[in-house]
């Protein structure tokens, strides 16, 4: 018999649980803390790089700490071409955002708020475009885009993005208006507006926030399409585009530092979606 | 004058026939209650009237002028939706005002509009406020509030109180029959609770499986039910139905079966010439009365009896139908009168 | 206009552009993949990149990448899932952190990486502070296939679980609690909740996460660019090195051609193996 009294050995055991609770607890935060820099700290790295002189990025060992030189950064900018495949990436980065959310949401609303013969065989072509790799059709289009003009033109790439992004921008935009209540434009309706009044005075300002979302989506997407970007683009060219084709000739201040210009908008406009991202993903399973 | 009418209205969603040629002539200032059990069309109807819904033959006219073919915003309707519709991106004044803008109203009348009839509604104090700060006996008022504002010919509600507990329900009920009453508009109700419309409706609509088989006034629904379905609907518990193979008077030609509500028996214990005896099954006291259900000759019926009479389950009762209660039905289930 | 019609009009401008540069593209890849320079039908760009010395290990790298980064970042993504739905202070941050990649190109991992695995990289610089080297190793050379390797794999994790992860996370969000409490009460504990719950109803987000992220693994190149060069082939490096440095769209597209018809394969494969019953959905 144990010399302990009961309310020792319940001591005790409440002791252990803790312990074991405690355990799991410092498990957990660590496998988050871990997790967290296993994805900041080479971001973080690429920002050290692209802050140092091309002196310290050729030099070693290397230091881990900024430098906080903009000689790089600098240079980057200046250096041949950069600049105008900057500008080459934003604009065809935009045109795909307008077309993308002008073609896409009418289809969304079509297939949130409307039954009609077909509507399954366009949701599975919407959905048959997503299991191919859809950058492969810039080598046809290719072909087709020196014989319509469109060879070598932010338009003409933007559209092939637009391939890319329209699949998602429907997808999302249907979710979006699937969730606003068909009541709510039927109150409108009964009150006096038209379909279009209707769409724009209740619908819209509701639809709006997801809207932004799903823009963004459709201007990251082309932002860092590579392939169909350097396949399309001669002089011309995109960031993306640029980096790649002149991997071998650029000097490595100028890959690091274009990397860096490449992450920081996706990074921000990341965080101005994030509230977005998993709705949108959620019914885009489906 | 703001009639309503309705000509044999037909609708049909892919082979289901749901509304099978529906004709209803609704009175200027009625208030008209559309009721029937869940599935039955009645929100089909109310929306074609409203002109959410095409109808695929028929016409329905408001007032004088045929408006089957006009979208919802020419009708000069106003509807309630059963979860509301208050829209979530305004405050509840731009709500209200929402119509009368849609309409180009004036703004000295819009501001007039909007606040007569929330002080009407008792929302005067949370016109600043979004639907998402109020709670759903507030969204409720704010949804007729809106309706009453635009000043409608006809208002049209889908189940405006299906979404309210039980006690607010009570209270809003009485509230929008005094409001409807003293604004005097054209009204059609849709509800399947019978308390609901037995308690508001100028007149009631029965809806049965797309048609309509009664319209006429509560007390009459009630006493005369027009069809076997409407006696059977109405009433809680409702009325029994019972085949006259056993001593019941003189049955009327064509008469098939008996109905007689379960308060219109007299009572003994004693055996009585003319009185059926019945196996008491079960007994529930429900404060007010007790209510039997009793068995003879293999049909089931319910009795409602007062608390006086003591009796257990598989006694015996005798019991007689009030000869003025007594209400014949044919095969069809139609009555004969 | 007839309210039957609002529809058509609607989806035809989005279903005009998927028929041009979906639809049509998609067959002009077959057409002229199946065409062979002298403007005849038949076989010989398929000849053409078959005999081609690249071809062969190509498909393999694409193959065994696939194969190695699949798992991992499944398993990763189920985990991270997990930690993220047990988390109450600060998950929104941690999910905003963990989904970073998912705005990073593949381009621009490949960067990142190379800052890290160079010879003067920040990897050889801490080893050798802490005294295992004593001179900048170079580690992506053609000596070293397996390491080079090693190096697209870490890099392809870091950056494509994310994807993974945010349709795992919106999964789970459609899973109801109570089906977790339902199985606590019986006596399930979280390991059996895992097995017998949480991956079972989690099965049509795993399905799409699968294939949409096989189809990522086989379309990969930039990072294979830039941390292997020409000592890792890969096919959609290949495809672009044909179409763009010897400009023959034929043999690209016959590239391209082989690359759909894997992601055909692997598609239905996944959809067999992880086949949903009808009404077993949520
Ligand atoms: N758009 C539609 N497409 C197909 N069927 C429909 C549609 N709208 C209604 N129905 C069907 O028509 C029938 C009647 O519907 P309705 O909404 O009018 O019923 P209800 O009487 O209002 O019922 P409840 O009390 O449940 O609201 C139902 O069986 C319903 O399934
Ligand atoms: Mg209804």
């Amino acid at each position: 018999m144990s010399d302990l009294s009961y309310d020792e050995i319940l001591e005790k055991e409440v002791r252990e649980v803790n312990r074991k609770k405690k355990m799991w607890r410092w498990l957990f935060l660590s496998s988050v803390a871990f997790l967290v820099s296993w994805i900041l700290f080479p971001i973080y790295l690429l920002v050290v790089n692209s802050l140092s002189s091309a002196d310290v990025i050729n030099g070693f060992p290397k230091n881990f700490w900024p430098a906080f030189d903009m000689e790089s950064l600098h240079f980057f900018v200046n250096y041949y071409g950069v600049l105008g495949a900057l500008k080459n990436s934003l604009i065809a980065a935009l045109f795909t955002m307008v077309i993308a959310i002008g073609l896409g949401t009418p289809a969304g609303y079509a297939l949130a708020r409307f039954d009609f013969r077909g509507k399954e065989t366009f949701r599975m072509l919407i959905l048959l475009t997503r299991a191919f790799p859809m950058p492969l059709l810039a080598l046809p289009l290719a072909v087709i885009f020196i014989n319509v003009g469109l060879d070598d033109s932010l338009f003409g790439l933007s559209l092939v993005h637009t391939a890319l992004a329209l699949p998602f921008s429907v997808l999302i935009t249907s979710s979006l208006f699937l969730g606003i209540p068909v009541e709510l434009e039927e109150a409108a309706w009964v009150l006096g507006c038209n379909r279009w009044q209707a769409f724009m005075k209740v619908v819209m300002p509701l639809a709006l926030p997801g809207l932004t979302a799903s823009a963004v989506f459709a201007f990251v997407i082309s932002w860092n399409e590579v392939f169909a970007a350097a396949v399309l683009t001669v002089n011309n060219q995109t960031l993306t585009a640029f980096l790649v084709q002149s991997l071998s000739t650029s000097p490595v201040e100028v890959k690091f530092a274009g990397g860096l210009i490449l992450i920081l908008p996706a990074i921000l406009f990341l965080f101005v979606v994030r509230k977005y991202l998993f709705s949108m993903w959620g019914i885009a399973n489906r | 004058m703001t009639t309503i009418t309705v000509e044999n209205i037909k609708k049909s969603f892919g082979d289901a026939d749901i509304l099978k040629s529906v004709s209803l002539d609704i009175k200027d200032q009625e208030f008209t209650v559309l009721l029937g059990p869940s599935g039955c069309g009645k929100s089909t109807l109310l929306r074609i009237i409203a002109g959410l819904e095409t109808q695929d033959s028929g016409t329905i006219k408001i007032g004088d002028r045929v408006v089957s073919h006009l979208p919802p915003r020419e009708r000069n309707v106003a509807m309630v939706f059963q979860n509301y519709a208050v829209f979530p991106h305004m405050t509840v004044f731009e709500n209200i005002a929402f119509g009368l803008r849609m309409k180009k109203a004036p703004e000295k009348k819009i501001k007039e509009n909007v606040e007569r009839t929330a002080a009407l509604m008792h929302i005067d104090h949370l016109l600043k406020r979004y639907s998402g700060q109020l709670s759903g006996g507030q969204r409720q008022r704010v949804a007729v509030a809106r309706a009453l504002a635009v000043e409608p010919d006809v208002l049209l509600m889908d189940e405006p109180l299906s979404n309210l507990d039980a006690l607010l329900r009570l209270q809003m009920r009485a509230e929008l029959k005094s409001v409807l009453e003293a604004s005097k508009t054209t009204t059609v109700y849709v509800t399947h609770d019978q308390v609901e419309a037995m308690s508001l409706a100028d007149r009631i609509a029965v809806m049965n499986s797309g048609r309509i088989d009664q319209y006429d006034f509560p007390d009459e629904i009630y006493n005369n039910p027009a069809t076997e379905y409407v006696g059977s609907f109405i009433g809680n518990p409702p009325m029994n139905f019972i085949s006259p193979d056993f001593q019941v008077g003189t049955v009327p030609n064509g008469a098939f079966q008996l109905g007689i509500r379960p308060e219109d028996f007299h009572i003994s214990k004693e055996q009585r010439d003319n009185y059926w005896p019945i196996t008491v099954l079960t007994r529930e006291k429900l404060g007010s009365h007790q209510q039997l259900s009793a068995e003879l000759n293999g049909q089931l019926f319910r009795v409602n009896i007062p608390n006086e009479i003591e009796i257990e389950s598989g006694n015996t009762l005798y019991l007689m139908p009030k000869e003025d209660k007594k209400r014949w039905y044919t095969e069809g289930g139609k009555i004969i009168l | 206009m007839n309210k039957k019609y609002y529809p058509y009009v609607l989806i035809a401008p989005s279903v005009l552009f998927l028929l041009i540069f979906f639809v049509y593209p998609f067959i002009e890849v077959f057409v002229q993949a199946f065409t062979s320079s002298d403007g005849h039908v038949g076989l010989s760009n398929f000849e053409n990149i078959f005999t081609d010395y690249n071809f062969l290990p190509s498909l393999k790298n694409t193959l065994l990448l696939a194969l190695v980064v699949v798992p991992v970042q499944l398993c990763m993504a189920v985990g991270m899932s997990l930690m993220i739905s047990k988390m109450k202070k600060g998950r929104d941050t941690v999910l905003y952190i963990l989904t970073i990649p998912l705005g990073v190109s593949d381009l621009a991992a490949g960067i990142i990486w190379l800052a890290i695995l160079d010879q003067n990289g920040f990897l050889n610089s801490f080893l050798f502070s802490i005294g295992v080297i004593d001179q900048p190793e170079s580690w992506l050379n053609y000596q070293n296939p397996i390491i080079i390797f090693t190096a697209v794999v870490v890099a392809e994790i870091w950056r494509a679980t994310a994807i993974l992860l945010v349709i795992l996370v919106s999964g789970i969000g459609l899973i109801p609690k109570e089906y977790y409490e339902a199985a606590e009460i019986f006596g399930a504990n979280s390991w059996v909740r895992l097995w017998k719950v949480t991956l079972p109803l989690l099965r049509p987000s795993l399905q799409t996460a699968l294939i949409l992220r096989t189809l990522l693994a086989f379309e990969v190149f930039a990072v294979v660019m830039l941390l292997g060069g020409s000592n890792m082939p890969v096919l959609m490096g290949e495809t672009f090195n044909w179409a763009f440095n010897y400009q023959d769209a034929g043999a690209a597209s016959a590239y391209a051609v082989v690359i759909l018809a894997l992601s055909i394969v692997f598609t239905l494969f996944y959809l067999r193996v992880l086949r949903v019953p009808k009404g077993a959905r949520i």
